[in-house]
């Protein structure tokens, strides 16, 4: 129903800030839209073929450990898997909350723009030697610069709140789970538990369309806990995230009230 | 040695908070090398407002309202010094904010 506003964009001035800062002639405004859009696209692209890249390699060598282990069953030492090999994160999962753009103007002494990149995942892996070089050379290849040319300053940070109150990554999660069938109430269930020690004291999950391949399209929802959509200072985390499916297109909306 | 041109600085943003620490970046350059100030005069805002449907097919009568507010500021430097005028082409302003110098 469309009664409801963007619960980010209504809290624009006070708790939630532009992911874009930069100004611009009217004349040439929406040049910086497109160059803002072109920017995203492609570190959400190149993110993701990075983290496939590395999966394969780790599950290889995970793999190599297991079966060392199988070998060793009766041996009193075993080989240890690391943690960092056990817990994965899942094939297709992008792991970005958020990239802020930060452009200096033309007249500025140094004009750069500042992309921050707030990810889910420790970015240490993601730019390590090789991989830094390689991304450099693809940004200078890619034409971004659509009004003038400036030099880019990328900075990876990670996440400040706790990842799991995060409603970007609880979206691919269930994106995720729903793309190998699970059903939908327990994805949405799991999806509330993991919430639960994060200090987060509403969320709201609203599923629409072919649920479970079904031929009639149906909205699903589940809500705990509170939260107040009317009040600006209620600090209130917003996604809309869409699923593509065998049976079609899901459209997936997150609201999580955090303290 | 003190030159007889004022300088004059327009800056323009969309957000209040960061053009406020801009101005006052360029008054503490200013005042650090003992030049005389006015400012900074708020100009009136511009609104550029955008009117949009917000259906994607017909549904003439649901539209959504938006936009863009463009602050400014004033500032005018009177009788600046060479020191002045170095010391305010090494500012580094904050992002978001165009600034203007006019001699």
């Amino acid at each position: 129903m469309g009664q409801k506003t963007n619960p980010l964009c209504f809290r624009l001035g006070t708790t939630h800030s532009h992911h874009s800062v930069w100004f611009e002639e009217p004349k040439k405004y929406s040049m910086s839209i497109q160059e803002d859009q072109k920017i995203r696209d492609f570190f959400k692209n190149y993110i993701q073929y990075r983290i496939t890249k590395y999966l394969k390699i780790m599950t290889k060598k995970l793999q190599k450990l297991q079966l060392q282990q199988k070998k060793q069953k009766n041996k009193k030492k075993k080989t240890k898997i690391p943690l960092a090999l056990l817990f994965l994160p899942p094939f297709g999962f992008e792991g970005i909350i958020r990239i802020q753009i930060e452009k200096q103007g033309v007249k500025a002494k140094k004009r750069f723009v500042r992309i921050i990149i707030y990810s889910g995942l420790v970015p240490k892996f993601l730019l390590k030697g090789n991989a830094l070089a390689n991304f450099k050379k693809n940004i200078k290849k890619q034409e971004f610069y659509s009004i003038y040319p400036r030099r880019f300053r990328i900075q990876f940070e990670h996440a400040q709140e706790a990842l799991s109150s995060q409603p970007n990554l609880i979206a691919e999660f269930i994106a995720l789970q729903l793309k190998h069938r699970v059903p939908f109430r327990k994805t949405m269930k799991k999806a509330i538990d993991l919430t639960k020690f994060t200090g987060t004291k509403g969320i709201k999950i609203k599923l629409a369309g072919r649920i479970d391949g079904k031929d009639i399209a149906r909205e699903e929802g589940k809500r705990k806990g509170k939260l107040p959509l009317q009040i600006i200072c209620a600090k209130i985390d917003y996604c809309s995230h869409t699923i593509q499916t065998v049976y079609g297109v899901l459209g997936l909306k997150i609201w999580i009230f955090r303290k | 040695m003190p030159a007889n041109y004022q300088i004059r600085i327009k800056l323009k943003s969309y957000f209040v908070p960061r053009i406020e620490d801009a101005c006052k970046l360029i008054l503490e350059a200013a005042r650090a090398t003992n030049a005389k100030t006015m400012g900074p005069v708020p100009l009136p805002t511009k609104k550029r407002i955008y009117c949009v449907l917000k259906s994607p097919h017909k549904h003439k009568d649901a539209r959504e309202h938006f936009e863009i507010r463009t602050h400014q500021r004033l500032i005018d430097i009177i009788q600046p010094t060479a020191e002045t005028v170095d010391s305010l082409m090494q500012i580094e302003f904050p992002a978001g904010v165009d600034v203007k110098v006019k001699v």
